[in-house]
């Protein structure tokens, strides 16, 4: 026998299908309707979970925004929460005085954040920082009076005291750089005056004592915080600074410093910037109660000026 | 597999799953329940098929394993509609189901697989679950019978 032979021989064994057969065949393979009743209801209690996921991701995302990074000046960066950042109660948190904007503009569109203090810096020529929009900390400080600023260095020495039953009680005197951050740590209960003197250095290195105090007193943000530590420190008061800062989502940003004004001037799609700034009149340092934003553009710099804070970044 | 897909690629398969039928099993009742219980089978466990490229071999060995177990089982009775057949020897196709038959189970599928439809050894091994050369050693096996059967009965 031959293969082909073989071949033929197995298909004459072969007989068409009958119908009879075809359609047992047919319904065995045919879609199974009590299956798919099952599959339906295993979809609807699948789309169920889903939901449930999505609302538990957005309430654990919800409790992860109230957390932000503090860039304290020293250039560390701590995780600590945050109570309330968006509607802060001047009577329990005045301290958090950071806002968060984000500007939409239409065509163009800017992130831009404020905050009266001193800037989450450490010093010039620091390496670059990672921050975003939520991670901008606050500290305070003191801005040295103009004149002081029109010098090329200078030197302070920032004292702290306490008036404890009337008598003025020492804490704390020493020699500060330009933005040293100092820490102290007090009695709530008390007042609490911060002074420095300053001298200064002109463009020949020759120093300068000037005699006058300059005293604050800040027994009313202490009371009204609550807190028995503060952060000072004394910084220029017209030297402009620009820090570059990574930001997620923003093309570049960079800090930018003018004594105690610090802007982040952050540049999204478009190449121009936008500062949102406090007015004048609520950046006092006992103020900090009330922030009211408006939205200038480059306010307060040129926008050659802010293209130079890029470059030099 | 998705059940639309998995019921095209039934209906793509029946002619050749029932060709199959027809060579290892004589009633129609048997092709019949063959064909069911493979489709039903073979939704079953259709999770175990990973590669959708093997399904005609994943599937022909459901069939095959199908006729193998129906013929167990009739051999164990006594099966009436076979018997006409077997009084009437002159019958071409009688004839040719003898030989068939005749064979071992492991020697005869491969041989109806290649022959019928044409399956390459590759594919003969993948559904019998053994190694290529054990496929070939059984088909050379099944061929040097029937030969010898053929030359046999040519002689008488």
């Amino acid at each position: 026998m031959t293969e082909q032979e073989l071949r033929d021989r197995l298909n004459s064994l072969v007989d068409v299908i009958p119908n009879e057969t075809h359609r047992s065949f047919l319904m065995a393979v045919s879609p199974r309707k009590e299956e798919i009743v099952v599959k339906k209801k295993i979809s609807v209690g699948l789309i169920f979970a889903i939901l449930v996921s999505l609302v538990a991701i957005a309430f654990a995302t919800t409790e992860l925004t109230q957390k932000f990074i503090s860039v304290n000046w020293q250039g560390e960066t701590t995780t600590e929460p945050v109570d309330d950042i968006d509607t802060p109660d001047p009577l329990s948190d005045p301290m958090i005085k950071m806002r968060k904007i984000l500007y939409t503009v239409p065509d163009d569109v800017a992130a831009v954040v404020e905050w009266n203090g001193t800037p989450p810096r450490v010093s010039k020529g620091r390496s670059r920082k990672t921050a975003s929009l939520e991670e901008i900390s606050y500290d305070t400080g003191i801005v040295l009076p103009d004149k002081i600023a029109e010098q090329d260095s200078f030197e302070a020495t920032l004292t702290c005291g306490c008036l404890a039953d009337g008598d003025y009680e020492l804490i704390s005197e020493e020699k500060v750089d330009e933005f040293t951050l100092k820490q102290y740590t007090v009695n709530p209960a008390y007042d609490i005056v911060i002074g420095y003197s300053i001298g200064y250095k002109d463009k020949n290195e020759s120093l300068y004592k000037d005699e006058n105090k300059y005293w604050r007193s800040i027994r009313s943000q202490l009371s009204i915080s609550l807190s028995n530590q503060f952060q000072f420190a004394v910084m220029d008061g017209d030297e402009h600074t620009a820090e570059s800062v990574d930001i997620p989502g923003i093309d570049k940003a960079v800090f930018v410093t003018r004594g105690m004004n610090t802007s982040l001037i952050a540049i999204r799609t478009l190449n121009k910037p936008v500062v949102v700034k406090t007015k004048p009149s609520e950046r006092a340092l006992g103020d900090i109660t009330e922030y009211k934003y408006e939205l200038i553009e480059m306010d307060g710099f040129t926008l050659e000026e802010c293209l130079t804070f890029f470059q030099h970044e | 597999m998705e059940e639309r897909r998995f019921t095209t690629k039934m209906l793509e398969n029946e002619q050749m799953l029932y060709r199959i039928a027809c060579v290892f099993l004589r009633s129609e009742h048997d092709r019949q329940d063959a064909m069911q219980e493979t489709a039903l089978k073979a939704w079953q466990y259709r999770d175990r098929l990973r590669e959708e490229q093997y399904f005609k071999t994943w599937i022909t060995r459901i069939m095959v394993n199908e006729c193998r177990m129906i013929i167990r089982k009739s051999k164990r009775m006594i099966v009436t509609d076979t018997l006409p057949e077997q009084m009437a020897p002159e019958n071409r196709n009688l004839e040719t189901r003898l030989m068939l038959e005749s064979l071992p189970e492991k020697q005869r599928i491969p041989l109806i697989l290649h022959y019928l439809e044409g399956f390459s050894i590759v594919e003969i091994a993948r559904i019998e679950h053994v190694s290529v050369g054990i496929v070939k050693y059984r088909m050379h096996q099944a061929r040097k019978k029937l030969r010898l059967e053929w030359t046999g009965k040519e002689e008488q």
